[in-house]
């Protein structure tokens, strides 16, 4: 769709959304409604259909709404999958309204639970389920940095602006964000839908509340602490630690030893391991639901295409406190299946700093897609896991660029492959985005996880969260990806790990692969140019997860586009959460710009000056991609107030 | 041809169907979404309908002469079948439904008297089927009365 035809004040017009159901009667209905509301949409009868379009193009479809009960796959198991891939919000839908039905949903992470038969007022209602799921990533993405928030107050900086408004209290937000919600939804249909509809908000709001505390309350270090940012490499090594240690033994101190990372503290690690806990047990609590699922000891997992690997392989993970080689193998391969040919970069962020990862694996297995291979993980590889002892930029760099070379798909305008920068500076606590170019393939695998992470808020924002995933999928990804997203990560680490200070953020050129977490798939070119792999660019959300850190990189003066800022926060953030855009408050505009939807906040750090990100009119509505202006952004309370 | 008076028929027919718990007001809802740009909407949508349902009931109907105790599958079918009747309206055939999965609930509960719980299904079963053609008789007559009473009929809303 072309965004910028449709008007600014249009909003939610123009919302795109998927229906899923095997009843055409239904379908017909619903797409007739849907059109009503000026929604664009698409109807399949089949699940898989639904997922081999989204999976096509992630960042096609705001939403999907998706019938319980389908002949050729669960509901709730499209919903995960969904949720796990895309992270894109899924409502249910079902003329089932047994309350344990419904709970199942919510479980699962559905972001509602409609009722047939479905009427008009619910669908018109379904796109705050859009902008809150945006807003509570981006909620989650800053009660993750924890101490990062009061840093962020203390620290002058360019965004002065974005820090006000992103520092608001994540209480008030959340509070806001639910009566903002509730008092909309309670204009709609005053049944059980819509009441289950405000249950949940509140529960959601609690969540954040909670976690909120745990992280500024795990942190409580002075509030210059340079950011943790969990990077892929970081949370390898963190997850090497704790199966080295067993799940069940694993202590921050002990694990904090094992990884002997300089400059991480204890607390760092505690929070992230608390947050990694919390993902393996909904991960497992999913994989219960799908007791079919082969475990991926017994062979490789081609049963079962559809589902993500990664949930296999935690729940192996869970269970004997390591990640079999072939697991990841396999899961590699999955992933390759999954993601298809058009993301072919997806992993590679993952790839490279995973060299370090724990036990050799067999991902040296040659994917047509890339001659990573070599860059898989690859103890030979020798790249020293710890920040300090990042492999020289130019190691990186070269890698990368070998890739990329080969691979110059999504790249388009991306260009050479950015040198690392001699400015940067590698701290340990910066961040290592492996950003690849082609987001989407990136944000798909992370986001999966990312929203398998929580029901309620699939993206946790932690770092972790996306270490998780990519910890799974790294080595997988790492052989098919293509040269490009290594090539982002070389530089782009390089770049983001950038601490306080330098300005390297992704202003500079040599990013330009890394803004691509920025799931759209939009590969920013920090040269300025947004180049998207998609019409579509930044599809709403799982974006990075941005760990702390970010916030000190400090803005680049690029990211006049919307959807660089989006892109950058995806560097930024990156680190470990390549997905989609997480965005830090920094971003949220900014990734709201690149969504064409939602979201304020990118995962950018407070930091990082964004221009656009200051205006409050950069909300982006269905309409527009990346910059799109809210007609009135105050109603929807996204002026920054996040 | 008297339009006064075949208007006025199909607006009866119509009322008669929602006074009688034939029509719920999802009904309502389909006809709201009638319009222009969709002027037989809701006739469209009723023949899917009938096309759909039609479908799955020699589905169900073919698991019961089976015999076969597999009451998960009726059940799935019947979730199929009130969901499709819900979609549209469809109200009394949606109570049926919703019986006859409570028979099939029952059986699962009971396994030792799953024939005679067969039997209340295949009677409940009855009772669907013939609310089915029922109504699907009278909304047959309905959009025929409202083709008949000519063009301007179909694009003005009843009275609800």
């Amino acid at each position: 769709m072309d965004r910028a035809d449709v008007d600014e004040g249009q909003f939610p017009a123009g919302l795109r959304v998927l229906v899923v159901d095997d009843d055409v009667t239904v379908l017909r209905v619903l797409k007739t409604m849907l059109l009503q509301c000026r929604y664009e949409v698409t109807t399949c009868s089949q699940a898989a259909t639904a997922l081999a379009l989204l999976r096509e193009s992630k960042d096609t479809y705001h939403l999907v709404l998706s019938d319980v009960h389908m002949p050729d796959m669960d509901g709730f198991k499209l919903l995960e999958l969904v949720g796990l891939e895309m992270d894109l919000p899924v409502i249910m839908m079902s003329a089932d309204a047994r309350t344990n039905i419904v709970m199942k949903g919510i479980k699962h992470g559905a972001c509602d639970y409609l009722i047939k038969p479905v009427r008009m007022e619910e669908l018109k209602n379904i796109w705050q389920h859009v902008v809150r799921k945006k807003w509570s990533d981006n909620n989650r993405d800053l009660e993750n940095s924890g101490s990062f928030e009061e840093s962020d107050r203390n620290i002058p900086n360019n965004n002065a602006n974005i820090n006000n408004n992103t520092n608001n209290n994540p209480n008030k937000r959340v509070a806001e964000d639910a009566e903002y919600a509730s008092s909309v939804n309670d204009g709609g249909a005053p049944d059980g839908s819509g009441g289950w509809k405000s249950s949940q908000k509140k529960k959601r709001c609690t969540v954040k509340e909670e976690e909120e505390g745990e992280t500024e309350s795990a942190d409580p270090s002075s509030s210059k602490k340079p950011r943790v940012v969990w990077s892929v490499e970081l949370h390898q090594q963190f997850v090497n630690a704790v199966n080295q240690l067993g799940i069940e033994k694993a202590v921050p101190k002990r694990i904090l030893e094992l990884m002997n990372v300089p400059g991480l503290t204890r607390e760092n690690v505690a929070s992230h391991l608390q947050k990694f806990r919390l993902y393996l047990k909904r991960l497992s609590g999913v994989t219960q639901h799908h007791p079919g699922l082969p475990n991926p000891f017994c062979g490789p997992v081609s049963t079962n295409i559809k589902t993500p690997l990664g949930r296999l392989d935690f729940e192996t993970l869970v269970a004997s406190g390591h990640i079999p080689p072939q697991a990841l193998a396999v899961l590699e391969e999955e992933l390759l299946t999954q993601n298809g040919s058009k993301q072919p970069i997806r992993e590679i962020a993952f790839g490279q700093p995973l060299v370090k990862c724990g036990p050799p694996t067999s991902l040296t297995r040659q994917f047509p897609q890339s001659n990573l291979s070599n860059i898989t993980i690859n103890p030979s590889l020798d790249m020293p896991p710890s920040f300090s002892n990042w492999p020289s930029n130019n190691d990186l760099a070269q890698i990368m660029h070998q890739q990329q070379q080969q691979q110059q798909q999504v790249v388009g305008s991306v260009g050479s492959v950015p040198q690392p920068s001699a400015s940067l500076n590698v701290q340990p606590s910066c961040l290592v985005i492996p950003s690849s170019q082609q987001m989407n393939n990136f944000q798909v695998s992370d986001n999966a996880i990312l929203a398998s992470q929580s029901q309620q808020s699939p993206s946790q924002g932690s770092g972790f969260q996306t270490g998780s995933s990519t910890l799974v999928q790294s080595p997988m990804m790492l052989p098919s990806q293509s040269l490009s997203s290594l090539q982002g990560m070389g530089p782009a680490n390089q770049n983001f790990q950038i601490n306080q200070g330098s300005s390297i953020i992704a202003s500079q050129p040599s990013i330009s692969g890394n803004s691509s977490y920025t799931s759209a798939g939009s590969v920013v070119d920090y040269n300025n140019n947004l180049i998207s792999t998609q019409p579509k660019n930044l599809r709403f959300g799982v974006g990075q997860i941005v760990d702390e850190g970010l916030k000190t990189m400090t803005s680049a003066s690029n990211n006049n586009s919307f959807s660089m800022p989006g892109m950058m926060s995806g560097m930024m953030n990156s680190g470990v959460a390549v997905t989609g855009a997480l965005m830090s408050d920094n971003n949220r505009q900014v990734r709201r710009n690149n969504l064409g939807f939602v979201g304020k906040g990118t995962c950018l750090p407070s930091r990082f000056a964004m221009d656009e990100i200051e205006s409050p009119t950069n909300l982006p509505n269905f309409s527009q991609i990346g910059g799109g202006d809210l007609v009135n952004p105050e109603n929807f309370g996204l002026d920054g107030q996040i | 041809m008297d339009y006064v008076h075949l208007r006025r028929q199909a607006a009866s027919l119509r009322k008669g169907l929602f006074d009688q718990g034939y029509l719920d007001e999802q009904f309502y809802q389909l006809e709201d979404l009638q319009d222009d740009a969709s002027p037989n909407f809701v006739e469209e949508v009723v023949t899917l309908f009938f096309r759909d349902s039609t479908r799955l009931m020699a589905n169900i109907d073919q698991a019961l002469d089976k015999c076969v105790k597999d009451f998960n599958k009726l059940d799935v079918y019947m979730q199929q079948l009130k969901g499709s009747c819900t979609s549209i309206g469809a109200s009394r055939m949606k109570t049926e439904c919703t019986a006859f999965r409570e028979c099939c609930r029952d059986e699962n509960i009971e396994g030792s008297h799953s024939l005679s719980i067969l039997n209340l299904c295949m009677r409940s079963f009855q009772k669907i089927k013939r609310e089915h053609s029922v109504l699907r008789q009278k909304l047959e007559s309905y959009f025929q009365l409202l083709r008949q009473a000519g063009p301007v009929e179909c694009a003005t809303r009843p009275n609800k």
